[in-house]
């Protein structure tokens, strides 16, 4: 009887017995960067090394309806996807390949999980010789009962909200329309020094 | 001797750091572990937030912003890469060693004013054993035979700890991002430089000037590639960097 509970249980609410917690999931993010190094893009990568891989750990969605803000409902259906397609394009040419670089060689002590609600921050630590201890703390949000990652803070400097601040002040200051010139145009200096 | 001071003070203000301490991400780092919290996270994803507010200040920032980057690519770049190819890394690295040694009073004072008194001690320390066996702070014994590390504090934080919010966003010429907290700050962490009240203006002018002209170069001949790679990569720079700053000083202020 009790098995057969917990068999429904499980059926019904998969989140409750299989989901990745909040560390794992920032554990397991940080080790496929690790490993996949500069691989990240390049047509001959493993796959566990292509983009996809990472985004099924990060909240590209959520962030972007966070990073618009009040403008986000204003913008209509499609403007919303291409958004999101821009910044999960951003992120795959910006983030990866730079968090990848960084964390390759580096150790790290991960430390305690906070949880509120439907939010986690899991710290981790990194020693660098130059710059002494980094904190790097991963804030989660927790949708379905999935756990994944919205924002990385480097010493308490949130990288999202400095995201958000650009993207707020470029809708107030200019238009949706140059938010999005800004962003190819970010991406195509990305590529070009990489191509360089 | 008011106005001497206030000249002196100007002089610092106006030519430390030349608006690059701000944009550093490296300084993130200098302060060693930092507990971050749930708690001191205001914004979730679920955060409803308002729309863009711009400083009072706005005009003024966005001319002061364009003109620091116009000096900072005409002149502190060019000066700073030849000053780094004529001198090896190591040396600049005493270099900034040997400014920051000098810097101990409003280190020193502020700690105490904030009563973290372990930093006033280690401050104390620090001075003293790189002044004399780190030949005059070009080598930070303190920190490599002793483990004392260097504290942060300025009078802008100690402000901030008692009370005081940071006020409009400012951008000062040659200087950068500030608060007017943190302005008023800079002008008080200016007037705790012991020689304000020991030289004439003219002689504390042109020390601080040559003092901190060189520091300005030297500093930043060893970040070259910094402004380069936050402006390609940025969707707008100044945005960016006013979101760093006020994050980065509120974090130091709650540590």
């Amino acid at each position: 009887m009790g098995r057969t509970l917990l068999l429904v249980i499980g059926l019904l609410f998969p989140q409750l017995g299989w989901a990745d917690s909040p560390a794992e999931v920032t554990k397991r993010l940080i080790s496929t960067m690790q490993s996949c190094g500069q691989e990240f893009g390049s047509p001959s990568a493993p796959p566990q090394c292509t983009s996809e891989e990472i985004e099924k750990n990060l909240a590209v969605v959520q962030l972007s309806r966070w990073l618009m803000g009040p403008h986000w409902d204003t913008l209509g259906q499609e403007k919303q996807d291409d958004f999101i397609a821009l910044l999960t394009r951003l992120l795959r040419e910006l983030a990866y390949p730079r968090a990848s670089e960084f964390l390759a060689d580096t150790q790290f002590e991960y430390g305690d999980t906070q949880l509120q609600g439907n939010e986690a921050l899991t710290e981790v630590s990194v020693v660098n010789p130059d710059e002494g201890r980094v904190t790097i703390g991963f804030r989660l949000n927790q949708s379905e009962g999935v756990w994944k990652i919205w924002d990385v803070r480097l010493d308490g400097v949130s990288m999202a909200s400095n995201l958000r601040k650009q993207v707020q002040s470029l809708m107030s200051k200019q238009s949706y329309e140059e938010l999005v010139e800004r962003m190819q145009r970010t991406i195509a200096n990305a590529k070009t020094e990489e191509a360089g | 001797m008011q106005k001497r001071r206030l000249g002196g003070v100007m002089v610092l203000c106006l030519v430390s750091m030349l608006g690059l301490g701000p944009y550093m991400p490296t300084a993130l780092a200098q302060n060693g572990a930092t507990q971050q919290g749930l708690n001191d996270s205001l914004d979730t994803l679920d955060t409803v937030i308002p729309a863009y507010e711009p400083s009072v200040f706005e005009p003024f920032n966005e001319k002061m912003f364009s003109f620091n980057i116009w000096m900072d690519e005409h002149i502190l770049r060019p000066v700073a890469r030849s000053y780094a190819g004529a001198v090896p890394e190591p040396a600049r690295l005493s270099v900034r060693r040997f400014f920051d040694n000098i810097g101990v009073v409003p280190r020193f004072a502020n700690s105490l004013f904030q009563l973290k008194l372990d930093g006033a001690a280690r401050e104390a320390g620090r001075f003293v054993i790189n002044s004399t066996i780190g030949g005059l702070g070009f080598f930070d014994v303190a920190k490599n035979q002793f483990g004392l590390e260097r504290s942060q504090e300025d009078f802008g934080q100690t402000l901030g700890k008692y009370g005081v919010g940071p006020g409009p966003y400012l951008v000062l010429p040659f200087i950068g991002p500030s608060t007017v907290r943190d302005a008023v700050g800079r002008v008080a962490d200016g007037a705790m430089d012991p020689k304000t009240y020991l030289l004439s203006t003219v002689e504390v002018t042109a020390t601080d000037a040559g003092t901190l002209i060189t520091s300005a170069v030297n500093e930043r001949s060893l970040n070259l590639g910094l402004f380069e790679s936050v402006d390609r990569f940025s969707l707008d720079m100044y945005s960016a960097v006013q979101d760093f700053y006020l994050q980065n000083r509120e974090r130091q202020i709650a540590e």
